[in-house]
């Protein structure tokens, strides 16, 4: 036996009520979203940006180097060094400076997201060295 | 003199200017938006500090998109209607792990002016309302809230959850039957009639 559906016309009045009402923004409100946006303003300007929020950040580093591809090629232009932060290409090196004040990474023996730069292994040349 | 001079110009060159740091296009983006993203989360939470601190949050966050903005691709309207509902929906997950008001919670009256308890019934509904939307499916939750409370037909709907109007049909169908047991209980508790507007 089943139990036949219960009429939910009654959920109108309970819609309604969420409906009726809804507050305008006060001015502090405003000034708030306002502030946050000069900020950001500021930031974005600055060239410094969250990296919490900026979807790709490693595709876009990737994308400089020439994605994947090109990275067996860069191997002899001292990629090694690049991720080392010995001697990066002119050309990332704004990017490079940039995203590691974003992470505050001081320290170059560990990359971005605290993983190891041995470029060697990460970008698998460390077979290059051998034989 | 106009509150800002970007008052007729449309969302993909405001996000524009801001992003090269038009301060104008900035108040402009603030005076059209702000409005319409606390309405939607109030709508949803039924709490004004809370709606106050998703619009901003949501606010926020159109900024931070604002560099990366691709005319033509989104709609601001579409993109803070996600970025709100997602943004409500972790406020309502948190609230179910909290004390507070509840299915099962009625309030006692305790004001007399005339209206009051008109008021009352509203605002104890809202608060109802909320917390059954807290334990509905999500997209169960996103249809039934984008069409019964932001009142948008359903191709629109579609557009915002990218599913097919009929997905829609059928997921504001299923939660509008949860939403019915879930404040059932709740409305026999209050003695409230189904007919009153």
């Amino acid at each position: 036996m089943t139990t036949p559906d219960r009429d939910d016309s009654f959920l109108d009045g309970y819609f309604a009520a969420a409906r009726d009402g809804a507050p305008e923004p006060s001015p502090d409100l405003l000034a708030r979203v306002l502030a946050d946006a000069g900020a950001e303003q500021a930031r974005q300007a600055a060239g410094t940006r969250d990296a919490a929020h900026r979807p790709g950040l490693w595709a876009t580093m990737l994308a400089a180097l020439g994605g994947w591809p090109a990275l067996g090629g860069l191997a002899t232009a001292g990629v090694a060094g690049l991720w080392l932060g010995i001697s990066p290409p002119v050309a990332l090196d704004d990017s490079l400076a940039t995203l590691r004040a974003m992470a505050g990474v001081e320290d170059t023996a560990t990359g971005l997201w605290g993983e190891s730069t041995d470029a060697l292994t990460l970008f698998g040349l460390d077979a290059l060295g051998e034989g | 003199m106009p509150l800002d001079q970007h008052s007729d110009e449309g969302d993909d060159a405001l996000m524009a200017a801001f992003a090269a740091g038009d301060a104008a296009a900035a108040r402009a983006l603030t005076l059209r938006w702000t409005p319409r993203v606390l309405a939607q989360a109030w709508r949803m939470l039924g709490d004004r500090a809370e709606a106050e601190d998703v619009a901003q949050e949501a606010m926020l966050r159109l900024w931070k998109v604002a560099p990366d903005w691709r005319p033509g691709e989104a709609q601001v309207s579409t993109w803070l209607y996600r970025v709100v509902a997602n943004l409500c929906t972790d406020r309502l997950r948190r609230r179910k792990h909290r004390a507070g008001p509840g299915l099962d919670d009625v309030p006692e009256p305790r004001d007399d002016t005339p209206g009051a308890e008109a008021r009352l019934q509203r605002d104890a509904r809202h608060a109802a309302l909320s917390a059954a939307l807290a334990e509905l499916p999500e997209r169960q939750r996103q249809a039934v809230v984008l069409r019964h409370l932001e009142n948008l037909g359903n191709p629109e709907i579609a557009g915002i959850m990218d599913i097919s109007p009929r997905a829609v049909e059928s997921l504001t169908a299923r939660g509008k039957r949860a939403l019915a047991a879930l404040l059932g209980r709740h409305k026999d508790a209050l003695g409230y009639d189904d007919d009153d507007t």
